[in-house]
């Protein structure tokens, strides 16, 4: 059975998720309302899936999934927020977050994502598609010399994710497999969240902290 | 606020206003300066009146004349702490009477002292109104008013020597230097407490999203989740917080731009997010001229409005801004019906250009181009592409 951590600062949403997601066969081994106790608890209930909302008290959300990311980088992180907070979801999947979903989507939509989460797989809505998409051609404005480029295909799919076609349809339209496209959308994750470290260890001998 | 007896410490932005002018915390300070400054001089005056009292043509008018500058510093110094010596008339009067109590040293003082190393009754005190002019109407009053000492000084050496031409240059230097001195700091202090009110308008935004966000939002957007599970009008409730949440969040989201002829694009397509519409928007802002984002906003509106004529009822639409290095792309996307082969292009030969007509029109006057495509049962994508040097 899939073991569900819940971090979310909102009482009623809180006992609205953890209802359905036991209703929906899932083990909510912890629902906690900052992100200082899910760290802490964490190493004790094992969750094989973090739904982390982005905005909380004390520590944030980043923060939060980062620091879970540190301890045990197979931990698979999704989070879970209002959109409007764009810099803050992009910042959530740099740091090693394994997918999004705003807090609007239904329960059939949020069940299916911490489902396909559990199974290592990226949950991808259209608005993170676009930020990604965003980032990396922000990148290659910014940093000519950069590490971080997405393929032509990679383009292609995460266009048709931002433009709400799911993994299935895009399958069809590329004639690839399910499995192919799922490889392209974690691969456009794998190296931002790779150019993020590098961009850190470049910062950290930028400032003289590592000897 | 009326005046106050006693003025804080130099503060930004604290001052008084009195009668419709205000003075602000900086000039304030620097008039308790200049009152002090009129303390000490007046103390020397009157040491010198005091050990020279033998050698007066008059002592009695020397007194008069010492009594007369006590009476003076003592008036302007009270008006000076309640923040009221700032009146052009007041700086007049005393300049006036300063000139008047320095040509008393014409009948007070001996010839033969007067054109020899004594100084005036008034001295170094004279200069007060020097530096008072010069923190009223900086540095050419001060000058105006260094000259009309300098003149009177003159009157009583009856003509200039050396001596008297040392000080009336140092006090020309002083009404020019303090009378700007004096604007630079004023106009500093303005300059910082429009910063401080900036920043506070900011703080005070921060403090109200925060709020926002942790109350009425997540209420709002409960309500609308819950909504799409239900029916008739705990389904509409849902629907209307899910617009309500959206709006606010598109309120809260948008940041001032510094440049009032630039918009965030951005902000301008997620206000057209609703039920069924989805926007989505790279993190940065996407600020281009005004009119070139409202062309294009406008160009996704009739898009959308397309969609909801003609996609089907249940039909969802997306939209995709995208920044590339020397365009922007916007992407419409619906799921509907979608159009039969051909049919856009028979439309547009007989004249019928409707929406396709007006997108592409809005877009080509901006120097882009609007492709339109189409499959049956496949909905349709609308691609508008622009040459804009974003910033």
């Amino acid at each position: 059975m899939t073991r569900v951590m819940l971090v979310d600062d909102h009482p009623i949403w809180r006992v609205a998720l953890e209802r359905e997601l036991i209703a929906a066969g899932f083990d909510v081994v912890g629902a906690f309302g900052d992100g200082e106790t899910a760290l802490r608890v964490a190493p004790a209930v094992r969750p094989d899936v973090v739904l982390m909302d982005l905005q909380l008290p004390g520590i944030s959300g980043v923060e939060a999934a980062a620091a879970l990311v540190e301890r045990d980088p197979a931990v698979r992180i999704l989070m879970f927020s209002s959109s409007g907070e764009d810099a803050d979801v992009l910042a959530a999947v740099k740091v090693g977050a394994r997918g999004y979903l705003v807090k609007s989507a239904s329960t059939a939509e949020l069940l299916a994502a911490v489902g396909r989460t559990a199974d290592g797989e990226a949950t991808f809505s259209p608005g993170l598609a676009a930020l990604v998409l965003g980032e990396y051609r922000r990148i290659g404005r910014d940093e000519p010399s950069a590490t971080a480029a997405l393929t032509d295909r990679e383009i292609e799919i995460l266009r048709m994710v931002s433009t709400g076609l799911a993994a299935r349809q895009i399958a069809e339209r590329l004639v690839v497999s399910h499995r192919t496209v799922q490889n392209h959308i974690q691969n456009t994750l794998r190296k931002l969240q790779l150019h993020n470290r590098v961009e850190l260890t470049r910062w950290a001998i930028d400032q003289g902290l590592t000897e | 606020m009326t005046h106050r007896r006693s003025p804080g410490r130099l503060r930004v932005g604290r001052g008084l206003t009195v009668h419709g002018v205000r003075v602000t915390g900086v000039l304030l300070s620097l008039w308790r300066a200049a009152t002090l400054f009129r303390i000490i001089t007046l103390g020397v005056c009157l040491y010198l009146i005091a050990r020279w009292h033998g050698l007066y043509a008059h002592p009695g008018i020397a007194y008069g004349t010492g009594a007369a500058m006590i009476a003076v510093t003592a008036v302007i110094g009270w008006l000076a702490v309640t923040g009221r010596a700032h009146r052009p008339a007041v700086v007049l009067a005393d300049f006036a009477v300063t000139v008047l109590l320095t040509l008393a040293s014409i009948p007070a003082q001996p010839a033969h002292q007067r054109h020899g190393k004594m100084p005036t009754l008034t001295t170094l005190w004279a200069a007060g109104p020097v530096i008072e002019a010069a923190f009223v109407g900086a540095w050419v009053a001060g000058v105006l008013v260094a000259l009309g000492q300098f003149g009177a000084a003159m009157i009583v050496r009856d003509g200039y020597d050396g001596h008297t031409l040392v000080s009336g240059v140092l006090l020309l230097v002083t009404g020019a230097v303090v009378g700007y001195l004096s604007q630079l700091v004023v106009r500093a202090e303005q300059d910082l407490a429009a910063v401080a009110a900036a920043q506070a308008a900011l703080t005070e935004r921060e403090r109200l999203t925060r709020s926002i966000h942790d109350g009425v939002l997540q209420v709002l957007g409960l309500v609308h989740r819950a909504g799409r599970d239900a029916d008739g009008l705990w389904a509409d409730l849902g629907t209307a917080a899910g617009e309500q949440e959206a709006a606010l969040r598109g309120l809260l989201r948008s940041r001032p731009v510094a440049d009032p002829g630039l918009l965030d694009l951005a902000d301008a397509l997620i206000a057209q997010r609703r039920d069924g519409v989805t926007v989505s928007v790279p993190a940065e802002p996407v600020l281009v001229d005004a009119a070139v984002a409202g062309e294009v906003a406008a160009a996704v509106r009739e898009a959308l409005a397309n969609v909801a004529r003609h996609a089907g009822p249940d039909a969802c639409a997306w939209v995709l801004l995208e920044r590339l290095d020397d365009q922007l792309q916007v992407t419409i996307r619906d799921d509907g019906a979608g159009l039969a082969p051909g049919r856009l292009e028979v439309a547009e030969r007989e004249g019928r250009l409707g929406v396709a007509g007006s997108i592409r029109g809005r877009i080509a006057a901006l120097g882009g181009a609007a492709t339109i495509t189409s499959t049956p049962g496949q909905g349709t994508t609308v691609e508008l592409a622009l040459p804009v040097a974003t910033r």
